[in-house]
């Protein structure tokens, strides 16, 4: 069974073909690194074949991971003895080691720059406050369910600071901390809103935000009839890209299109509080909802507006575990009442971003933008892990989780539908890197409800296949790629309907 | 009742599950074992939790301890485990260093070397090689007393450990 290679006639440029099969895109990166040891960088594309590689010897004089003063590039020298890129501790020893399962997400990796899917290079890493200014974005950015075309990210900071950009943490540090980028303060609806707690649904138009009292409860607040938000960001995060253009200056609060479009009108917001007919529940621990006194659970977390206006809603709750809890729709399957915990992870001693940005909990989608996993560490810095997979459908979960001290494992998109687990297993001996398929309709399709399907188990599947640069012990970093999503949908691939060929759904 | 799964490859209790998954995959015990029993989250840490000696069944050596205490003992244990493998990846770290250094500026092609010999030769004599030969014998000197000082720290102690984890192999 094929993939329709689309073929374009590029006619601008003088001419030629664009041939474009979404498997061939990147997947993920392995880095794996030890001070002047080799060190190095291995691609996979969807297919599970080898995109791309790089690697060094420091005993050649064209090392590029080397300590050598003559022949190091900047970083590399500058970083040759790091503790942020060795790869020789599991994620359970320290805060600086690039494969804590927080430093990964929907943006990629924070320690490392994301390749560009078409010109075949890798991933390269960045200074360590490089990466620490990427991590404001991990910690603001939030969910897109249903979202096809996944080259775009919103943000929402505590307090309602909402910006939409490219899907890059470096574009939106300019945003977050020098101010240089276009920005709309939300109305409040009831408190605030918090920190990644917010979620748009480009199918149905939903924007939904969640709100906290700053004292562990919360609601949420949905929009509807929301702009094109992929739109602007796209036209370059430009909140008046629809006005005409004029000498003195358009007034932010009060002619900004977005704003006075759109948020300045609080029709558009359709819960009202606790009178109205909206999400008029609140949460917190009063609902049996853990907390451990921490800012992570209490101005963040990682909300799901899902397409019959279920909400699910995930927190990290660190030095404890982690949650998840729901609200049912207003319209749909009840009157927006608390649906309940869904899930209680009790675990012990974690970090959030009490104590870093870079701390937290994460969450990533599958390229259809159907399915949302939600993660964070069950010990210290990033090493094993809670996870919560949501279905965008109809707001289905299932949750499992890898209690150790030692290793940890991120969900990373795969294809059209699907995640790998993808770990920081040793690579000694020759294991390589260590990952399985997470096949998500048939998962879900096999599972009730809260269950737990074991996605930590059979990770081993990939072992002595998937080679890493490093000789001895190491625990690789994976860093998921940034690639074209919307090519796995509907229109080019060969399954596609439309394409003529089998159908899923056809007879 | 829950089932206990006990992860081969990664030597730990990875999660309980409350289903059997050996009767949805008969080919589960390639990479897990399966144990009945239950243990309470709120009260117990799965990380602590070792195969018993006779490999049918898991224990807690910290049992009956406070969920803190067990967190505390266990990050003595990791911390341990962690260091002992350090010391390994370090002692290879001091040597490649050296021999970075070596290779560097000091190697027979580089510009140091060049420099001495042929200032050598214009002098008639060897006083810079002789001399560029004792800076290299410093770095070795250097390394082999980093090694020592290394070798003599007991990662099997908790201070031990920090120790080996604080340890800077390239500096020297």
């Amino acid at each position: 069974m094929g993939r329709r290679i689309t073929e374009k006639a590029v006619t601008s440029s003088g001419g030629g073909i664009d041939h474009n099969d979404p498997f061939e895109q990147p997947c993920f990166t392995s880095y794996t690194g030890q001070y002047n040891h080799t060190t190095g960088f291995f691609t996979w594309d969807h297919n599970l074949n080898t995109h791309n590689w790089i690697m060094g010897d420091t005993q050649q004089a064209s090392s590029y991971r080397s300590d050598n003063s003559s022949y190091s590039t900047e970083f590399i020298q500058t970083q040759g003895s790091s503790q942020w890129f060795n790869t020789q501790s599991n994620p359970g020893g320290s805060t600086d080691r690039p494969n804590l399962c927080s430093y990964t997400g929907y943006l990629g990796h924070s320690c490392f720059q994301n390749a560009s899917r078409t010109g075949g290079a890798t991933s390269w890493f960045v200074y360590s406050p490089g990466s620490d200014r990427r991590s404001y974005g991990f910690r603001d950015v939030g969910t897109l369910p249903g979202e096809t075309h996944q080259d775009y990210a919103i943000y929402c900071q505590f307090g309602g600071q909402f910006r939409v950009g490219q899907r890059s943490p470096t574009e939106y540090f300019m945003g977050v901390n020098y101010g240089y980028m276009p920005t709309v303060d939300i109305p409040d609806g009831w408190t605030s809103q918090m920190y990644g707690g917010v979620s748009y649904n480009r199918k149905k138009n939903f924007l939904l935000f969640m709100e906290t009292d700053d004292g562990y409860t919360y609601q949420p607040w949905l929009w509807k009839n929301c702009p094109n938000l992929r739109a602007i960001a796209n036209k370059g995060s430009d909140f008046h890209y629809d006005k005409a253009e004029r000498y003195d200056n358009y007034n932010m609060t009060s002619e900004s299109s977005l704003y006075q479009d759109f948020f300045a009108q609080t029709s558009n917001r359709q819960t009202g509080g606790q009178t109205n007919n909206g999400y008029y529940a609140t949460c917190g621990t009063f609902n049996g909802k853990p907390t451990n006194g921490s800012t992570e659970d209490r101005q963040r977390c990682i909300p799901v507006i899902c397409d019959n206006e279920r909400v699910i809603m995930f927190q990290q709750i660190t030095n404890y575990g982690a949650w998840c809890g729901r609200w049912n729709s207003p319209t749909v399957d009840g009157n927006g009442n608390f649906a309940g915990s869904q899930k209680n992870f009790s675990g012990t001693t974690t970090y959030g971003i009490d104590q870093g940005h870079r701390f937290g909990a994460r969450f990533t989608q599958t390229s259809d933008g159907r399915y949302i996993a939600m993660y964070s560490p069950y010990y210290h810095y990033g090493a094993g892990s809670h996870m919560t997979i949501v279905r965008v459908s109809d707001g289905k979960t299932l949750h499992s989780q890898w209690q150790t001290s030692g290793d940890t494992a991120i969900p990373v998109p795969y294809g059209k539908s699907n995640f790998l687990i993808a770990t920081s297993r040793n690579s000694y001996g020759g294991s390589g890197v260590r990952f399985s398929v997470f096949f998500c309709d048939w998962r879900f399709a096999n599972r009730n409800n809260n269950s737990d399907p074991d996605m930590f188990g059979g990770m081993d599947m990939s072992e002595y296949s998937y080679d890493t640069t490093y000789h001895t012990t190491s625990y690789p970093a994976i860093i998921p790629a940034i690639y074209n999503t919307a090519v796995f949908n509907e229109g080019n691939q060969k399954t596609d309907s439309s394409a003529g060929d089998f159908a899923p759904t056809s007879t | 009742m829950a089932y206990l799964i006990w992860d081969i490859k990664g030597e730990n209790l990875r999660t309980q599950l409350d289903y059997d998954p050996r009767v949805e995959d008969p080919a589960y015990e390639t990479h897990s074992k399966v144990f009945v029993g239950d243990i309470d989250p709120e009260t117990d840490l799965l990380c602590c939790y070792k195969l018993n000696a006779a490999g049918d069944g898991v224990e807690n050596p910290h049992a009956g301890k406070t969920k803190q205490e067990m967190h505390d003992l266990h990050e003595v244990e990791r911390k341990i485990k962690d260091a002992t493998h350090l010391k390994a990846s370090k002692l290879i770290e001091i040597k490649t260093t050296a021999a970075n250094k070596l290779a560097d500026e000091y190697s027979t092609t580089g510009w140091r070397h060049e420099k001495a010999s042929e200032t050598d030769l214009l002098n008639g004599n060897n006083v810079e090689m002789t001399k560029l030969a004792n800076e290299k014998k410093a770095i070795r000197d250097a390394n082999n007393a980093h090694e020592t000082a290394l070798k003599a720290i007991d990662p099997s102690t908790e201070s031990g450990a920090d120790a080996v984890i604080a340890f800077d192999p390239t500096t020297y």
